[in-house]
């Protein structure tokens, strides 16, 4: 199989075996690479032999992982860090080849203080695992992505992650205090806001932390994470009601996302794309009349003294803007169910009904209130138009989630979910998919948002539209990268950022 | 606990819900079996083995709610939208949602669904 033969010598390999200490910890075999390849992003299956790694390693320490850096940018080796592997845009897609880092192993909890409220870890220790060992101690860590089960920790710092309840609780750039980092030259420094590693406000210097959060592995490898621990909920309150028309559940929307409420995790709102998507396979759905066409689903936690007198309060409010209420069963059961669509099998559905296999990708950006129903006539009519001539794409509808951290009000999660059927995917389909992603995303533009508000920008059909949405700060983007980076080792290939090492610069991309 | 039956095994033939979705039992839906003819084929799953889907399902979600709080708050209104179709006859239920992992949750006092504030501030959640 000549796509999968690695670019990498055996020479270097058994550097990275001393390195490492031992076989087991240097991958250099078909199956280990080509299980590091994707992510659960649409992908080129056509061409995934341009996207392999040559090597994976697993690291156990930051010394290792300093010392694997050190050696890539002695021979000019890319190097790509991964972590669970379920991020939605391309960080941990191997665009050269070259050593993929896999953190999995560096999965320790280092120290839990009970006293200043943190707890340390190496940042390959999964979300729910953490949780499980936390519980004992009456704390959580809330750091809730939809991919909860399965994302880790280091991942949460490279894509700057989103929570479902950071609403409430702030999100991965809020919780996470501080961290170790590697650099692209092997270079260990410590990050925070200022100080000590359990300090989160500090006014010293520049506010490094924020530039390591969401380089998507282009500026280093995190490999230690102090985080933010809070009190374990008493209670949880979810609740879900059906509105009979959008504009209706739009407006009742942002009346409980302004209700003041510091209970409220998130406020989620469901079209009438997702709610015709959820008929067809979602146990809570499928019984709804069509009469609803629109619902939002609510959260809250925290002492019982808070969110009894505050579920009182979003029931009246959900009730004064017409919203009718679906029930315990379903509230507190859909609510459970919010991690599942990493854990099932998806499928979706050709124009003439049939079942195929389909890849989920969700289109995300960060919109204003205001922009939401403009924005969900833009995105639903261009799938339409990539669906009706391609055939191998199925709408599985939008939702729009409050996206401030403590402050859950303004601007929106927004999602348009949409199917692909990968067995069909060639150069022509991919282009289509791409083209469409691109749309998508000038809409998001176009109306005063973010391409992204999660997931990271790195894929083809977002990366072009970088520059324009960051402007001048794109450039800074760039001498950033060159100053840290001078080898351009560091995930190579992402963010445009080789432009970095052209011109003035005079660098070239290793490879 | 029941023994091996044979009719047990076997699932009740399906009711149609709508053009996208037929029910076996209540609450357990499938994929309407003309829209699985081409691409993939859908399984046959004797009874048995959606009652243990069933359950590990209910066991999760319970298992989830515990994961992140000490307990659940029920508002005990009941739904206010009525669902599509009729129940499903007796014999061809599933069998019921096991009870909750901490026999201590109980429901609030139900509340109409004109009156949201019987949200009970003394009731207790799970746990």
């Amino acid at each position: 199989m000549t796509a999968a033969a690695t670019a990498i010598g055996d020479g270097v390999l058994d550097e990275l075996r001393d390195i490492l200490g031992g076989d087991e910890y240097v991958l250099p075999d078909v199956p280990a690479r080509v299980n590091r390849t994707r992510v659960p992003a649409p992908f080129p299956v056509h061409r995934w032999g341009e996207f392999l790694p040559d090597v994976a390693v697993l690291p156990r320490t930051t010394g290792h992982v300093s010392e694997v850096v050190k050696l890539a940018n002695r021979h000019g080796i890319p190097v790509v860090p991964r972590a669970g592997g379920t991020g939605l845009a391309d960080g941990a897609v191997p665009l050269r080849g070259g050593i993929v880092v896999d953190v999995k192993l560096m999965n320790r909890i280092l120290d839990i203080d009970l006293v200043d409220r943190t707890v340390t870890v190496q940042t390959g220790i999964n979300m729910l695992t953490l949780n499980r060992e936390l519980k004992q101690h009456g704390v959580i860590y809330p750091d809730d992505p939809a991919s909860y089960p399965c994302s880790i920790v280091g991942g949460r710092i490279g894509t700057s992650g989103w929570s479902l309840i950071g609403g409430r609780y702030g999100h991965t750039r809020d919780l996470v205090i501080s961290m170790e980092l590697v650099l692209p030259t092997g270079e260990v420094i410590e990050v925070g806001d200022g100080g000590g590693r359990k300090v989160r406000k500090s006014s010293t210097g520049f506010q490094l932390k924020h530039l390591f959060m969401g380089h998507q592995g282009t500026l280093g490898i995190a490999t230690e994470a102090t985080l933010e621990l809070v009190p374990r909920p008493e209670l949880e309150f979810a609740a879900f009601f059906a509105f009979s028309d959008y504009q209706t559940a739009w407006e009742a929307t942002g009346a409980l996302a302004k209700s003041g409420l510091a209970t409220l995790a998130g406020v989620v709102l469901f079209d009438e794309w997702k709610l015709a998507y959820l008929r067809r396979d979602d146990e809570a759905y499928i019984p709804q009349p069509h009469t609803v066409r629109a619902v939002i689903a609510s959260a809250m936690y925290g002492a019982r003294d808070e969110v009894e007198p505050a579920a009182k309060r979003l029931m009246r409010i959900a009730k004064e803007t017409g919203g009718k209420y679906l029930g315990d069963e379903i509230s507190q059961g859909d609510w459970a169910s919010r991690h599942d669509r990493y854990a099932t099998p998806l499928h979706g559905r050709l124009k003439d009904g049939q079942v195929v296999p389909m890849c989920w990708h969700c289109e995300d950006a960060s919109i204003p209130y205001s922009a939401l129903p403009a924005v969900r006539e833009e995105w639903h009519a261009i799938a339409k138009r990539y669906i009706d001539r391609y055939g191998i794409f199925d709408d599985w509808g939008m939702f729009a989630y409050t996206n401030g951290a403590y402050k859950p009000w303004g601007d929106y999660l927004t999602e348009i979910d949409i199917g692909i059927w990968e067995q069909e995917l060639d150069d022509e389909n991919w282009a289509a998919w791409v083209d469409c992603k691109r749309e998508i995303a000038e809409v998001a533009l176009r109306h005063g948002g973010s391409i992204t508000a999660c997931h990271g920008a790195t894929r083809a059909g977002d990366v072009e539209l970088v520059p324009q949405e960051m402007g001048g700060g794109f450039e800074v983007m760039k001498k950033i990268k060159a100053a840290l980076d001078p080898n351009n080792v560091m995930n190579p290939g992402k963010y445009l950022l080789d432009q970095a090492y052209e011109g003035e610069n005079g660098r070239e991309a290793v490879r | 606990m029941n023994g091996f039956t044979l009719k047990g095994q076997r699932p009740p033939e399906p009711r149609r819900v709508n053009e996208d979705v037929v029910e076996r039992f209540e609450h357990v839906f499938e994929v309407a079996p003309e829209k699985m003819t081409e691409h993939i084929r859908q399984q046959e799953i004797p009874a048995w083995d959606t009652h243990r889907i069933v359950s590990s399902r209910w066991d999760h979600l319970d298992w989830m709610h515990d994961h992140w709080a000490d307990g659940v708050l029920s508002t005990g209104i009941e739904p206010e939208i009525a669902e599509l179709g009729e129940p499903m006859p007796s014999e061809e239920r599933a069998e019921p949602r096991p009870g909750p992992s901490d026999p201590g949750q109980r429901n609030l006092d139900p509340g109409s669904a004109e009156d949201v504030d019987r949200v009970d501030p003394s009731s207790e959640g799970r746990g």
